[in-house]
């Protein structure tokens, strides 16, 4: 089973009430955090310190902010569905967005998910819960993709 | 206004139906299941034939479930028919089944499954699946925003001689279920249980 949920995402405070999270729900060893969108592509292509899946391993679930630098949360789940070697990997928007058309956008490029963060802690708590079981636990990834080749750079 | 927060669940497997149904009955959300016996059925539904154009009465879903295997349209073929041909190609659909053949899985994320479960084999893991994909899709999840479709009269190709399904699955006996399903003991059990429930509301 696949453990790690890599999470983009560049605001320090959410990436701060993520771990804050993840450690409630004993699962910290699972969270793995980039700060932009092309950081995120690096981590799943193996380049550079990525290389090492020790440390970094390959993650079962992506976690993508909508706004960020460098590279946005769509354009790497662009990236991800239709240059990457790993077409399928689960991808679950989380922001802060309301908007019909950010949601609309999100799905049209291939999003499996999309999740509103909410500002209530407790409800913040459950949804992570509930995300981390359905999409480590219970959802079956596409196999092919779960080991893809590291890029010697 | 029209609320969607329900799952639509095409599914043959009478037995399979009804445990279903006892396990949202049991969490006192009854409402949040409907099931209808092939994907022609829900490319019905979807779209808004017949009946179906009363979206007061069948309004649209916050998620469609499929089973793999189903008659006149299978799951593959009713996934494809959604994110093609559909009037909400972004509609969730997540599929539920036996199989965990991982061409299954594959052939199922390039068609745009959003996810993929395969059905336990124990009731009591069922049970656990059943609730968190509920609370995940219903509660968690955003939908995307979904356009109605338009009343329409039914026209000759989506014409389906299927009853009324929207009471209970007792409406599903007649379908053919000629395929092995889990021998376990406490499946078993669970829909017995489930069948007399049904009948004794």
């Amino acid at each position: 089973m696949i453990e790690t949920i890599l999470y983009a995402e560049d605001n320090e405070n959410d990436v701060f009430l993520m771990q804050q999270a993840f450690r409630k729900i004993d699962g910290v060893r699972v969270l793995r955090t980039v700060m932009d969108g092309q950081e995120a592509v690096a981590y799943l292509r193996g380049a550079g310190k990525y290389a090492d899946r020790a440390e970094f391993p390959f993650p079962g679930l992506l976690l993508l902010d909508v706004k960020m630098p460098r590279m946005n949360g769509f354009e790497v789940l662009e990236w991800v569905r239709r240059k990457s070697a790993i077409p399928h990997l689960p991808v679950v928007m989380f922001t802060s967005s309301l908007e019909d058309k950010d949601r609309a956008r999100a799905y049209s490029l291939g999003a499996n998910s999309f999740l509103v963060k909410p500002s209530d802690p407790s409800k913040f708590l459950t949804m992570l819960q509930i995300m981390e079981h359905y999409w480590l636990r219970l959802n079956q990834p596409s196999r092919v993709e779960v080991m893809p080749e590291p890029v010697t750079v | 206004m029209i609320d969607s927060k329900f799952i639509l669940y095409g599914e043959d497997d009478c037995h399979y139906a009804t445990l279903l149904e006892a396990i949202f009955k049991q969490a006192g959300l009854p409402h949040r299941l409907r099931i209808v016996p092939n994907g022609k059925e829900i490319v019905a539904y979807l779209r808004g034939d017949g009946k179906y154009s009363n979206r007061f009465a069948y309004p649209l879903p916050g998620l469609v479930l499929l089973d793999l295997k189903m008659p006149v349209m299978n799951g593959f073929e009713t996934l494809n028919w959604i994110r093609k041909h559909s009037a909400n190609p972004q509609q969730p659909v997540v599929v539920l089944t036996c199989s965990d053949d991982l061409g299954d899985i594959k052939k199922a994320y390039e068609l745009g499954a959003n996810s993929f479960l395969t059905k336990p084999p124990n009731v009591e893991d069922l049970l656990n699946m059943v609730r968190t994909l509920e609370n995940y899709w219903l509660n968690q999840n955003a939908s995307p925003p979904l356009k109605d479709t338009p009343a329409r009269k039914p026209s000759s190709d989506t014409k389906t001689e299927a009853p009324d399904h929207s009471r209970h699955s007792g409406n599903l006996s007649g379908m053919d279920d000629t395929r092995p399903r889990t021998g376990s003991p406490a499946i078993e059990r669970a829909q017995r249980e489930a069948s007399s429930q049904s009948t004794n509301p």
